[in-house]
């Protein structure tokens, strides 16, 4: 279990808003908590990361590089994803960019 | 695995979503109490209206039923919830198909419980190897194929993914179980594999992978899976500096853990093995449409071009992105996953806006049952009929043995494993001398031996789920006739009426003889689990099934045979039909000589209304001839179910526009209907030639073929149609009711109409084209014997009032736009209907013997007045102007009559001499 850092909620709500889309129901139809795996879970299935790769660079810009991020990961674990994994890559990639600015 | 075996599910439906939301609006223990009961709802069980399915329910998943419900957007499994507004399966026959997954990377099927219920030792799961994880995966695909069909989910396509599409070719027909066994048990699939290839997955479409590796010959492109994902296959380091690139994008990317080569023309030089296992095994015509991913068509009936398009699979691309858009194209709108994995998210993908539904056979989340539990919901909400008491039925019985007469095959009559091994041995030395690279072929060699002993040991404990067929059941079920349930009919209406009218019955939707014969096809399918319907015998029409007002009609079935049917519907139409494979087919007949070209195209048959077919059973498009005792034509197999063998009627018909008077015809009796392959899909277009065997004024027998570029797919014998009166006015109230009238306007201005039916059906034709459905009503309402009379009267004023009406210049009017009202004897006036403004009119009409006649005026000071006698003898010459001899034209009784009209205003002029006579 990893809890979402007050920091991050408004990532969290983030990318449930991505996960409901992606899943075509309406916010909220499907509850999501930061514990829920991705597959498992959430029923999403490895297609399925594409388009969430893609909406995520939408919405932070081409530095939060899911694609990237996955190829470090054994198969394993990228079936194994998190929401609460995927907010804190997020969070993450976010703060590096604003050390970057610096 | 946490499954609770017979969870209950709640099914509601209702005709519209504010009906299944008020269903929803009761309390929660209401609702859970219906769980696992029939399906509860209004307006019967029929397939329209919508659905609603709940696994397992609860309040939170009521709660989310009633949000979705009440959004009236489909919502398909999400949280165990499964609704349809308008259910994908609810009148789109042939919507459903099987599809059968390749190899993933992850391979965890939940199949033990499943086998259990069939009766079969579970099948061998080994993924040591390519070649044993290919036939694992197989062989559970063959395996959820029988599961399947025990629930009554039956096919009516098959496609696969990669090695799937063989899975497909087995669930399709084209390979036998013995067959599918040999390709398995001979196919060298471990020698299907180049040394150091790779497959990379790219999370991108097609677009941006060719542009990447444009002009390499090293690198290629596999599989082309879905809108954004893309397969390329290469040596590892080029893949490598690929996938870093793509990445570099954004785009997600996976190195695949199969090594093969498969699905390139790398493979060139190592499929002569298998290729040749391939051609030697007995490939069969499909039994339906096999789609091929190579080509995004369906597979070819003839055994050499199967066997080259099998070939072709190999060293080709799969394109199965353009495969499902072409299924979806084809009305494909449930893919029904035959295996574990996430091939369905693959067709998601592609298919995200189109309406369509996917869903696994098996899940590695559930136990099997359980998740074939889901699968029966989510067929049952899109308009399915799967057979919930056989998924209960069992569950208890898993437990016990295999002993119960239903299940499939006592485990002795499984296929020993003595499977003609030493040719597979001998098949190894073979190899030995082909395969290429030497140095490989140690490695190779005690890998393809492991594999085959795998597979051999797979096989021999493999299920046979379609060896011995269960007997035909008798069935009593029930058909919802109506143009909501079938709204093809809309398009198959037998009364032309004004655009927009209210009234659905005035238009008379029929369901056509061919697509009663569809729906009896299905019936006996329905019947027999697991078996086609592959010819129909003594059809016989008894009556015209109408759809307006709906009605609900007792199919039943009845076995006359290992492998026949009695099917009856209601006591319109019965049938027997024949399940098995299909019959070999004759060879195509030749062209008559003297043919000549018709003188009206397929567009002129329908915009000239000669055929009355909306564009859903529009089935001609060409007229290619017409001789003295044949036509052929072009038919493209229209959506509509039984559209395809509604068309041979038209070109019957159309011999008959062009070579005889009378027309008009339709069917009442077909000897024998066989289908020598799977029915075409529509879209197919195939050449129909209908030659005539027999031609009588009230009958005319054709037998007929279809042919696919020269094969024979259908044939047809025995089709009795019966003709009737179709020439002159009767053929133009046929085409134009709105513009034409059976009656004819007579000099002085009235109207004589002489009794233009032979017989009642003809009478009855011409009836539902004049009459709306409080006059029918009042006509039903008469005794027998005064009904022609009363008809030839409404009638003769109804075509009296349209004619005084466009007189002064109205337009089209159809006759149920007027209705006739009796003012006293032998007066009336009509009143518009839905619409029509009509004047105050003054109509007087009289009727003796044949003949009716009529004439109008606006009221006003003077009144009409008509009035027939019949003339017994010599026709008095009479001085009154306004009097007529009118005699009975041919084929009625040889009668004169004296017609006499008059009104006050006419009765001032002066007299003409003489008396004028007429022969309507």
């Amino acid at each position: 279990m990893i809890p979402p850092k007050a920091s991050d909620t408004a990532v969290f709500d983030d990318i449930c808003t991505i996960v409901w889309r992606v899943l075509d129901v309406e916010p909220g139809d499907i509850e999501i908590t930061p514990d829920d795996s991705l597959t498992d879970d959430l029923g999403l299935e490895s297609i399925d990361l594409v388009t969430i790769g893609a909406m995520l660079i939408e919405r932070y810009g081409e530095q939060v590089n899911l694609a990237a991020h996955l190829a470090e990961m054994d198969i394993d674990d990228v079936i194994a994803l998190r929401i609460g994994e995927l907010a804190d890559f997020v969070t993450a990639r976010l703060a590096d960019e604003q050390l970057a600015e610096r | 695995m946490t499954d609770v075996t017979n969870e209950p599910i709640l099914r509601l439906h209702a005709p519209t979503p504010g009906d299944l939301a008020e269903l929803l609006a009761g309390p929660d223990a209401h609702l859970l109490a219906l769980a696992d009961a029939a399906p509860a709802g209004g307006s019967g069980g029929g397939s329209g209206g919508c659905r609603l399915g709940v696994v397992a329910p609860n309040a939170k998943r009521l709660a989310l039923a009633r949000k979705v419900v009440g959004r009236g957007r489909p919502w398909r499994g999400r949280n165990e919830v499964w609704f349809s507004p308008a259910p994908l399966l609810a009148d789109r026959p042939g919507g459903l198909a099987f599809v059968f997954p390749g190899l993933e990377a992850e391979f965890a099927p939940q199949v033990d419980d499943i086998a259990a219920w069939l009766g079969v030792a579970p099948p061998e799961r080994n993924v040591a190897t390519l070649g044993t994880h290919a036939a694992s995966v197989l062989a559970v695909g063959r395996l959820l194929d029988a599961a399947l069909r025990r629930l009554g989910i039956r096919p009516d396509a098959t496609a696969g993914h990669s090695i799937g599409e063989w899975g497909a070719m087995f669930a399709g027909g084209i390979l036998s179980g013995s067959a599918f066994d040999d390709l398995i048990g001979r196919g060298h699939l471990d020698d299907l594999r180049v040394p150091g290839l790779e497959f990379a997955a790219l999370g991108c479409g097609v677009a941006p992978v060719a542009e990447a590796i444009a002009g390499r010959a090293d690198v290629v492109i596999s599989h082309e899976n879905s809108t954004n994902q893309t397969v390329v296959c290469g040596p590892a380091p080029e893949l490598a500096e690929i996938v870093d690139a793509f990445r570099a994008r954004g785009v997600i990317c996976q190195i695949l853990p199969f090594r093969s080569g498969f699905h390139t023309p790398m493979l060139g030089p190592y499929v002569a093995p298998f290729r040749d296992s391939l051609l030697s095994l007995d490939l069969r015509a499909p039994a339906m449409p096999v789609w091929s991913a190579t080509t995004a068509e369906p597979f070819p009936a003839q055994a050499g071009d199967i066997g080259r398009l099998c070939v072709r699979h190999m060293l080709e691309p799969v394109r199965f992105r353009g495969l499902v858009e072409q299924m979806h194209a084809a009305g494909i709108r449930v893919f029904v996953q035959a295996g574990p994995g996430q091939l369905g998210s693959l067709i998601d993908d592609t298919l995200r806006d189109s309406d369509h539904l996917t869903i696994a056979a098996n899940s590695m989340h559930r136990s099997g049952l359980a998740q074939l539990r889901r699968l029966a919901v989510a067929l049952w909400v899109e308009g399915g009929a799967p057979d919930f008491a056989a998924l209960d039925a069992d569950v208890a019985a898993s437990a016990e043995t295999a002993a119960s007469a239903e299940t499939a095959v006592p485990a002795e009559a499984v296929r020993p494993a003595d499977v003609a091994i030493s040719p597979v041995l001998a098949r190894l030395h073979q190899l030995g001398t082909r395969v290429p690279a030497a140095a490989e072929f140690g490695a190779l060699l005690s890998d393809l031996a492991e594999s085959v002993v795998a597979v051999l040991e797979a096989a021999g404990a493999a299920p046979e789920p379609v060896a011995p067929p269960e007997p035909i059941r008798a069935t009593d079920t029930t058909l919802h006739v109506s143009t909501s349930a079938m709204p093809y009919l809309l398009d198959h209406c037998l009364a032309a009426q004004r655009d927009g009218w209210p009234d659905e019955t005035d238009r008379r939707p029929v369901v056509p003889a061919t697509t009663t014969i569809w729906h009896m096809m299905r019936a006996a399918e329905q019947a027999a689990p697991g078996r086609t319907a592959i010819g129909v015998d003594d059809v016989v029409l008894h009556r015209w099934l109408v759809a307006a007002p709906a009605q609900d009609l007792a199919v039943r079935t009845r076995p006359v045979g290992v492998d026949r049917v009695h099917v009856s519907v209601g006591d319109f139409a019965e049938a027997t039909v024949l399940l098995g494979n299909p019959e070999a087919a004759p060879s195509a007949w030749r062209p008559e000589p003297g043919e000549h070209t018709p003188t009206l195209s397929a567009a002129d048959l329908y915009e000239q209304r000669w055929m009355f077919h909306g564009p859903g059973f529009q089935a001609v498009s060409a007229c290619r001839a017409v001789a003295d005792r044949s036509a052929r034509a072009d038919l493209t197999v229209p959506d509509a179910p039984g559209a395809l063998l509604d068309g041979v009627g038209q070109v019957l018909g159309l011999w008959l526009i062009e070579r005889e008077e009378r027309w008009v015809a339709f069917p009442v009796r077909i000897a024998r209907i066989r289908f020598h392959t799977a029915e075409p899909s529509p879209g197919t277009r195939l050449e129909c030639t209908v030659r005539i065997r027999d031609i009588a004024p009230d009958a005319v027998e054709a037998e007929a073929q279809l042919t696919v570029s020269g094969r024979v797919v259908v044939s047809i014998s025995g089709w009795h149609d019966r003709r009737f009166d179709g020439g002159g006015r009767l053929g133009d109230i046929h085409r134009f009711p709105q513009l034409s009238t059976l009656s004819e306007h007579q000099p002085g201005g009235w109207w004589l109409l002489a009794d233009p039916w032979r017989g009642i059906a003809a009478r009855e034709l011409s009836l539902h084209k004049y009459l709306g459905a409080a006059e029918r009503d009042e006509y039903n309402a008469r005794p027998v014997r005064d009904r022609r009379r009363w008809l030839l009267q409404r009638v003769v004023v109804k075509d009296a009032v349209r004619g005084w009406m466009w007189d002064r210049g109205a337009g089209p009017l159809f006759p149920a736009e007027i209705a006739v009202v009796d003012t006293g004897t032998s007066r009336c006036t009509a009143v518009g209907q839905h619409g029509l403004h009509l004047p105050d009119l003054d109509i007087a009409v009289a009727h003796c013997g044949e003949i009716a006649a009529a004439t109008v005026q606006e009221q006003g000071p003077t009144r009409n007045i008509i009035h027939i006698e019949e003339a017994k003898h010599a026709v008095t010459p009479a001085n009154d102007p306004s009097t007529s001899v009118v005699r009975n034209p041919e084929g009625l009784p040889a009668r004169q009559y004296l017609v006499r009209w008059a009104d006050s205003a006419m009765t001032d002029q002066t007299p003409q001499r003489g008396s004028k006579e007429i022969t309507p």
